[in-house]
């Protein structure tokens, strides 16, 4: 078992090695450096889809260790889990998808910093999801924040610089506060190992540990764009280019995987704290809400989506914030159902912009006689997004759900946490308004001027948004591909 | 006995015909013929499974029969761990499957001649088989979550069958449009229209299967009987809640009251689509899930009587649900309208059967009665629908204003129609008239009298409605190019013509039919402990002499109108105002629809912009704007220190080596 | 000791005129002029501290006169340098104001 334990280490050192060779290639092969880049990436994604499988059927997880810095009594550790086994597969094959529509998409200019940069941002988010350790967490979950802040900042839009860097500030501080978090941690464990904490902190008083642990929080919040902390993301979704767009949010999401992480793995007493708990899904709601009315109200595709993602976060949150292993399950399998169900609009999105020069939902009509495969995925992601059944968003809203409803029915009913949970519940109307409604502009009525001209859609664009199409449905109608994970928890928790 | 031969047909009965939804587009490309012919076959091979399983009803066997595998797996998981997927056989989901299969069949057969040349068939065909499959699922399942699968299914081939003419051209105003301005809509829009309010329906629904799961702990049919007794006392409470809740899904998926809006709306499908989901199928739904519930509310309201609330919500919903569509229809001026007023009162009947059953100690009267006038009603309204679609295509506008005096032209169709008609009317030897008074008797025994009324009222208004669109379409002088009208092909009206012939057979095998149900349902409630001592009683001549009565008080008022043509409507309406009033508050459908878009769509878009132009772009932007003048304002201010000057930093060495030296002596002293 | 006391208090004097006068002057050879007064100062107080009076007669110690004695020599050092940077300034800007040399300011 050693040899598949050091395969954890590969899939995040891969992509980092070539990342300088891609650079390197990006002048004399131009666009195809793109092709080159696919390499790491799928040796990642065999490198994680082994593990996972072997922790799909023995139900343990895996644990790599590396000894790093002795003076910090800590380890360099890897952790292929329950929890972070769907996440880390998400993010190499949704990157690898995205990669292949970065090559027909992507202006011609300076393609092979793009891919460098590309697969640092890839290296950066899977290590941030595999890190055991603390220490070993921030400098990746840094290196995720500086790789993309780049990747804005160059290849955006009109006010790339202006949004890139107010993506950067508002993340950054949010990690500062994470930093102190986990200062906070050390100081009051002497570990920063995830799986050693428990143990250690088994005897601090709970407000102190919630007091660390909210510090943290602030930091995942700010990530996951979150009410009062999102206004980073229109600007950032908007002004980055389309296929980086696509993976964030997979990005924005991981910072709801931290949160299950340290709460559940590192910190499983406040599992308890009620009040905690509420404060989050308070969070929640209101983000759910919020985001879906901002939705209602955008004329231009690429900011409604962004919208929609906030407002997906927010579910992603209320899982979390159930304080019970089933919403945690659900808020991972939004994680992964909105990553690829996103990734397909966002794809679409660019497709439109590049196809037909607009994105405006005024302009785009009738798009269904015109793109028939755009449509059709384009129709799955959405219904993915609204909860639908057989696909996987549905299995994600539901479990968030029953975690929220269980926690607050088991033991002495909890009445507010019940009520909000049933308003969370019957504010999905928001999602399946602002789906259809877009659905409708976009793919129903008449043609309009812009679509009548429009040329074919290139193969390239549309098989990465099949093949997310495809995951999407194979995944909700056998979930068990990804539950059956649970099992394989390093600490078992209420 | 063995039941896996069983379980297997129900398993095969819905797999066909998924199958054959996935194979459409590869048949396509072969060739239209094989792919029209194909999609037939399928619903065909599903038909052919449920038949088999009619004889179970009457074999000597122990019900029911379900068996499954498990489906999703969450280890560790405290509720919701092991979600199975089964089916489930039992005489009401026997029944139901039958009724759904062979009326999809006949539908079918009717679309390869209704839908001929239309561009998109590969897309309608998929949708029709995944619809036929979802729906088969739906009834087959044997718990609330794979019950759901099928749900939500029905739900999209509802939504994509109805925007079928999604391109909303103008040119076709008069046959794929709905309603006059101002509540004209396009199919894009209806088909939005009728997701989002089921939708909502299916939120309540989730909230009510969550609640249940987290209390009684298992979400499996045949099982939440016995585990609902095990809830401890203080959650109790929860259980009407959650029955309630789920409620809110069949309300919501029928087409009753609040959720009624988007039927009539529904109508700017093509015709086939209408009768197989809107009239015989998938509004059903949310009845079937209603008598599903039914002897698990009953036997949970011997331990918590709050239960016995959910019978009297499904009852006075159905009732005022039946009423308020059953006037509604009395005005419109489109065909398909009529009936899809209709088809929401008719359900409001059968919901009014069932609550009414629950809340007395006969209730197989109002079990059995709903579930007849259910398989009653998807006969005749099928029909109904199926001759529309003809006569639409025929006359080439959907308004009843330019029908007339078809019944020369078109006999076949003619005949039909009034059967039908006649049937809905509750006119004897006809089944309808059979099921009807169960349902009115159903009331009668538990005692409610207001409901019973208002059941007799409605009736007056169906046997008025019925008449008046038989009148309008086949009576009266023909307009100029009628000469042109002709009959239906044969595929069209071969279908209708049987189904409008088993509505008169079923009529007239009623009583023994009825005898049959109420043997099989007794026998099958009543293991289902249900230790109650419940009377299959004779039907008191009340009924009959009521519901006869309120026919004739209906019908007279029409066939003089709309038959004989001895007045005509609009004059009587302008000569009195107070008339003309009520005509107006019905035709805009009691101001409901305008409320649901004036009070909730519009505002929330509004309230969206509000919120982003108010909040997010003046609040939070300036929050960050001012933050960051902020931050560059206290920079600016620290950095004047820098003057530049050399004096300047000399003093503030001298003041700042002053100052060391008084904390130093200070301090350390 | 008042002779102590003498010493220090002129000194003092010495010290606080210089840093006046480089706090306060305009001109860059006032500025080194009041250097040359707080290093004069400063040595001042250095060799008073050795001054040791022992049975009416006064001596210096030793140590201070010799610290005094190379504090000097670095002083007569500094001043040079400083004059030749005062001469460079007067040829690259024309002027000695030292309020005109603002360019490494904010």
């Amino acid at each position: 078992m050693m040899d598949v334990n050091h395969l954890l280490v590969q899939s995040i050192v891969v992509p980092l090695l070539f990342s300088p060779i891609i650079f390197a290639l990006g002048k004399a092969l131009k666009r195809n450096v793109g092709w080159i880049t696919l390499l790491p990436l799928l040796y990642s994604a065999s490198c994680l889809l082994i593990p996972s499988y072997l922790i799909y059927i023995h139900g343990e997880s895996l644990l790599a260790s590396y000894r790093w810095a002795p003076l910090l009594g800590s380890d360099f550790a890897l952790l292929l889990d329950g929890i972070s086994a769907p996440v880390a597969l998400t993010i190499v094959i949704l990157a690898a998808i995205i990669c292949v529509y970065s090559i027909s998409y992507m202006e011609e200019r300076a393609l092979g910093a793009y891919f460098a940069l590309y697969l640092l941002f890839v290296s950066g988010m899977l290590g941030t999801v595999l890190s055991a350790n603390l220490a070993a967490f921030f400098i990746f979950f840094e290196l995720m924040l500086i790789a993309s802040w780049l990747l804005i900042a160059i290849w955006g839009g009109s006010e790339r610089e202006r949004a890139a860097l107010k993506y950067f500030v508002y993340t950054e501080a949010g990690a500062l506060l994470l930093l102190a978090g986990i200062a906070s941690t050390y100081a009051a464990t002497g570990t920063l190992n995830i799986l050693e904490i428990p143990s250690k902190a088994a005897g601090l008083p709970t407000s102190m540990i919630a007091l660390i642990v909210s510090l943290m929080f602030v930091g995942f919040l700010v990530k996951m764009a979150i009410f009062p902390f999102h206004t980073w993301l229109p600007d950032a979704y908007t002004q980055a280019p389309m296929p980086i767009t696509a993976i964030f949010s997979a990005m924005t999401g991981i910072g709801g995987y931290a949160a299950i992480r340290v709460l559940y793995t590192g910190f499983p007493q406040l599992l308890k704290a009620w009040n905690f708990g509420i404060t989050l899904t308070v969070l929640a709601v209101i983000t759910m809400i919020y985001g879906g009315y901002m939705a209602l109200a955008q004329g231009e595709l690429k900011r409604l989506l962004a919208y929609s993602s906030m407002s997906q976060m927010g579910y992603l949150l209320l899982g979390v914030a159930s304080q019970s292993i089933i919403g945690a399950l659900g808020a991972l399998l939004i994680y992964t159902a909105h990553g690829f169900a996103k990734a397909i609009l966002f794809m679409a999105s660019g497709l439109f912009s590049k196809n037909l020069g607009s994105d405006k939902l005024d302009e785009l009509g009738g798009l269904a006689g015109k793109m028939q495969l755009t449509s059709i995925t384009f129709m799955v992601g959405f219904l993915s997004l609204m909860g639908f059944p057989p696909l996987l968003g549905f299995w994600g809203e539901l479990f968030v759900f029953a975690g929220s409803v269980y926690t607050a029915l088991s033991g002495s009913i909890d009445i507010l946490r019940f009520l909000l949970t049933m308003v969370a519940i019957l504010s999905a109307i928001l999602t399946a308004g602002y789906g259809l409604w877009t659905i409708k502009r976009i793919l129903f009525g008449e043609p309009s001027e812009r679509v009548k001209a429009a040329k074919a859609e290139p193969m390239l664009m549309i098989i990465p948004m099949l093949i997310s199409a495809i995951l999407i449905a194979v995944l909700g109608i056998h979930p068990s591909l990804l539950t059956k994970l649970l099992a394989a928890l390093s600490l078992s928790s209420a | 006995m063995n039941v896996q031969p069983w379980i297997n047909l129900a398993w095969l009965s819905w797999i066909l015909p998924l199958i054959g939804a996935l194979l459409t587009p590869l048949l396509a490309k072969v060739g239209e013929k094989v792919r029209d012919y194909g999609a037939v076959l399928f619903s065909f091979l599903a038909m052919l499974m449920t038949l088999q399983l009619l004889p179970l009803l009457w074999m000597d066997v122990e019900w029911p029969i379900h068996g499954g595998f498990s489906w999703v797996l969450v280890p560790g998981a405290p509720i919701l761990g092991k979600i199975g997927a089964g089916m489930l056989l039992d005489p009401l989901s026997v029944i139901m499957a039958n009724i759904v299969a062979v009326i999809s069949f006949l539908i079918m057969v009717y679309s390869l001649g209704y839908m001929h040349g239309d561009p998109g068939l590969t897309r309608y065909w998929f949708f029709m088989n995944f619809f036929i499959a979802n729906m088969l699922l739906l009834v087959l399942s044997d718990n609330l979550i794979l019950m759901l699968v099928g749900w939500e299914g029905v739900g999209l081939c509802s939504y994509a069958l109805i925007g079928y003419w999604y391109q909303d051209s103008k040119e076709g105003w008069l046959h794929y449009w709905v309603g006059e301005p101002p509540e004209a809509y396009p199919p894009s829009h209806c088909g939005m229209k009728a997701f989002m309010v089921t939708r909502f329906g299916d939120l309540l629904m989730i909230a009510g299967i969550l609640i249940l799961a987290s209390t009684v702990g298992s979400l499996n049919f045949t099982e939440l009987v016995e585990m609902g007794k095990n809830v401890p006392a203080g959650l109790q409470p929860l259980l009407p809640i959650a029955l309630i809740l789920i409620l809110g899904g069949a309300i919501g998926k029928s087409a009753q009251l609040p959720l009624m809006e988007w039927l009539p709306d529904a109508m700017a499908g093509p015709s086939s689509v209408s009768a197989l989901i809107h009239a015989a199928t998938m509004v059903k739904a949310g009845v079937y899930l209603v008598a599903r519930l039914f002897p698990i509310a009953l036997a949970w309201s011997m331990s918590i009587p709050a239960a016995l609330n959910f019978f009297y919500a499904v009852m006075w919903i159905g009732a005022v649900t039946a009423f308020i569509s059953a006037s509604q229809a009395a005005v419109s001026s489109e065909l398909k309208k009529v009936l899809a007023y209709s088809t929401v009162s008719q359900i409001g009947y059968m919901m009014m059967a069932l609550g009414a059953g629950g809340l007395t100690a006969s209730f197989i009267t109002g079990y059995v009665g709903s579930l007849f006038h259910l398989m009653n009603h998807a006969v005749f309204k099928a029909a109904l629908f199926l001759a529309s679609g003809s006569i639409i295509h025929a006359c080439g506008s959907r308004f009843l204003r330019d029908m007339g005096g078809l019944r020369k032209y078109m006999p076949i169709t003619f005949y039909s129609m009034l059967f039908a008609a006649l049937a809905l009317m509750g006119l004897p030897p006809f089944g309808g008239f059979w099921s009807k008074d169960l349902v009115l008797s159903a009331t009668l025994s538990a005692g409610e009298y207001a409901v019973f009324l208002i059941g007799v009222i409605t009736a007056i208004l169906t046997a008025f409605y019925s008449l008046r669109m038989i009148g309008l379409v086949f009576y009266g002088s023909s307009r100029e190019e009628s000469r042109e009208v002709h009959e239906a092909p044969k595929s069209m009206w071969t279908p209708y013509l049987i189904l409008a012939a088993l509505s008169l057979i079923i009529g007239l095998v009623a009583p023994m039919l009825e005898h049959g149900l109420e043997r099989i349902f007794s026998e099958y409630l009543l293991l289902s402990e249900i230790s109650k001592v419940q009377e299959v009683g004779a039907v008191s001549f009340v009924v009959p002499t009521a519901s006869i009565l309120a026919l004739i008080i209906g019908a007279i008022p029409a066939y003089l109108l709309y038959v004989k043509r001895a007045k005509d409507p609009g004059e009587i309406t302008s000569r009195h105002a107070s008339l003309e009033a009520i005509r107006k508050f019905l035709f805009r459908r009691y101001y409901l629809n305008a409320f649901y878009y004036r009070v909730i769509a519009y505002p929330s878009i509004r309230l969206g912009q509000l919120l982003f132009s108010g909040f997010e772009r003046k609040v939070l932007d300036r929050f960050n704007y001012a933050l960051s003048s902020a931050a560059c304002g206290v920079s600016n201010a620290v950095r004047k220190v820098h003057t530049g000057v050399l004096n300047h930093y000399v003093i503030g060495m001298g003041v700042g080596a002053l100052i060391l030296l008084l904390i130093f002596l200070i301090g350390g002293a | 000791m008042i002779l102590h006391e003498l010493y220090f208090a002129a000194s003092l004097i010495l010290i606080v005129v210089g840093l006046y006068a480089i706090m306060s002057k305009r001109n860059i050879v006032r500025i080194v002029i009041g250097l040359e007064l707080l290093t004069l100062g400063v040595n001042l107080t250095i060799a008073t501290m050795g001054l040791r009076i022992i049975n009416g007669s006064s001596s210096v110690d030793a140590l201070a006169q010799s610290m005094v004695a190379i504090s000097m020599a670095i002083g007569a050092a500094i001043a040079a340098l400083a004059l030749s940077l005062a001469i460079n300034i007067y040829r690259h800007y024309g002027t000695f104001d030292v309020r005109k040399l603002r360019r490494l300011r904010w």
